[in-house]
């Protein structure tokens, strides 16, 4: 019975990714075609689409926009740090366990 | 026929190691064999012929610079003031110098003494690295005997170049001190040894403030003109930043590369002590250089998004930049973290290697290549780059020298 389950989340989530992964494929070379197959233009008019890019009228209007990318680069880095500092750190020495039976 | 070094090593090897007292200095510097032998296995070695064709042509080179001004030798203008000669003498070679700050403070301050067989090698190769940068600024400055003028005749502390000056010459003298117990070792001076570990933890420290400020002044010289250099590598608010840990991974990745270069090339002049634990140290340092990296990375990434520079990303020159991140700090990155955690210490000598260039590479694209961008490209005169090369072949002779005769790879046995 659980390997059934297994199977068909396995299938469910190997359809999802399929589908998704067609659809951004799709989506990448129709924009590429929009933009005359230039992938500068289309990565600069993601930029703008996302919000990462945009004309800023007052200086306040500038600080607030590149404090706010800043923040969320740094909120990024706080997580992927000790990630990556605990990937490296990977403690090498091996533990030897055994089956202790009885009490 | 025995290769030299297995000559050298049956002369003077077991007794240079065991005591050095009993030697006379004829006998130190020319390392147990006679001026004759010593002069015949110089003219046998290869590597010697091809240093003395490259001084051959460099030191006339080097004497039409002083004799008719820098003109004659370089293509430098009001445009492109610095070259090659600073480009890589000066701002090249100072951040692959900072071992030795880094390996004094890992093994005096935080007592990981299982850096120490490493640590004398990283600390000549900082000495050297500062002492071969002031070599390369007087070859483009000229008039040597004015280098006291920020010292004592004109201070000039409006001048980023000021800091400059004073922390060369006062790290350089820390330098110069915590390499003496070393020296005190071959010339039998045990007072002199005596005296410098009393003072190593101060020692230390200076050389922890003076070398971290120097590394950022380095960047902040860029700050008087930062129209000039293309946006993607000025960034006013963090050029010290970005120099000063650039500089850390710089370091370490020197003297992985430098610890290997010896180990295959001066085996006789290695102790057990530091062939068998060395391959554990570089992986100790590669742990230590990958954390730098992927901070200044995001440093880097930062500095973009402070001064908005997403677009420029996409531009050619975005291109280039992020060439340089990637083949010069992301892949080291990586190459560092799988071989750390997979043991493999070759492999992460080869980033070690990339990295070292990726570092040079990023400082002449700031001093030389994204340098007034705008205007003509600056390509140096062979001249110019044989007078690098010279000046490389004295760091290369002295670096041999000292490391053939000084306790740096070896200890001495009281």
């Amino acid at each position: 019975m659980k390997i059934v389950i297994k199977a068909c989340l396995f299938g469910v989530v190997l359809i999802t990714g399929v589908t998704i992964g067609i659809w951004s494929l799709l989506a990448f070379t129709a924009g590429l075609k929009q933009v005359d197959w230039q992938l500068t233009e289309l990565l600069r008019q993601y930029l703008i689409a996302t919000g990462v890019v945009k004309p800023t009228h007052t200086l306040v209007d500038f600080y607030s926009h590149i404090k706010g990318v800043e923040y969320l680069i740094c909120v990024a880095f706080f997580v992927a740090f000790p990630l990556f500092f605990k990937y490296v750190n990977k403690d090498v020495n091996e533990v030897e366990t055994r089956k202790v039976s009885g009490g | 026929m025995k290769p030299v070094s297995a000559n050298i090593t049956d002369a003077v090897g077991q007794a240079t190691i065991v005591s050095g007292s009993h030697r006379g200095l004829l006998d130190k510097i020319f390392l147990g064999l006679s001026i004759r032998n010593y002069l015949g296995q110089l003219l046998t070695n290869p590597v010697n012929w091809i240093l003395g064709l490259i001084l051959a042509i460099g030191i006339p080179l080097l004497c039409q610079r002083y004799l008719f001004g820098l003109q004659a030798i370089t293509h430098g203008s009001q445009d492109y003031p610095w070259g090659i000669l600073l480009g890589f003498g000066l701002f090249g070679m100072v951040p692959l110098s900072a071992s030795g700050f880094l390996l004094s403070t890992t093994v005096e301050i935080f007592r990981r003494d299982d850096f120490l067989p490493i640590e004398r090698l990283a600390l000549l190769n900082g000495l050297l690295g500062y002492f071969f940068a002031v070599v390369f600024l007087l070859v483009d400055l000229g008039m040597p005997w004015r280098l006291t003028y920020p010292m004592v005749v004109s201070f000039g502390p409006a001048a980023v170049l000021f800091l400059v000056a004073w922390h060369v010459a006062t790290y350089l003298s820390v330098q110069i001190a915590e390499m003496l117990p070393a020296v005190s070792e071959w010339a039998d001076w045990p007072g002199l040894k005596r005296f410098i570990k009393k003072i190593t933890l101060g020692l230390t420290i200076a050389g922890i403030i003076l070398s971290t400020l120097h590394q950022g002044a380095l960047g902040a010289l860029f700050c008087y003109a930062p129209a000039k250099i293309h946006p993607l590598w000025i960034a006013p608010e963090f050029q010290w930043l970005h120099f000063f840990v650039s500089s850390i991974f710089a370091g370490l990745c020197m003297v992985i590369v430098v610890s290997w270069l010896v180990k295959h090339t001066m085996t006789w002049r290695c102790d057990r002590r530091y062939l068998s634990t060395l391959d554990g140290i570089t992986l100790g340092l590669a742990k230590g250089a990958a954390l730098a990296m992927i901070t200044y990375l995001v440093i880097k990434l930062v500095a973009v998004a402070h001064d908005q520079e997403w677009l420029l990303l996409i531009s050619g020159w975005g291109l280039y930049y992020l060439l340089e991140l990637g083949l010069g700090t992301v892949v080291p990155l990586v190459i560092f973290a799988y071989g750390v955690r997979h043991s493999r210490v070759t492999m992460v000598r080869w980033g070690a290697l990339l990295a070292v260039a990726g570092i040079v590479w990023n400082r002449l694209n700031t001093v030389l290549i994204c340098y007034n961008y705008r205007l003509h490209q600056e390509i140096p005169y062979w001249k110019e780059l044989w007078v690098v090369l010279t000046v490389l072949g004295f760091y290369f002779i002295v670096y041999r020298f000292i490391l053939y005769r000084i306790p740096v790879l070896f200890r001495w046995r009281q």
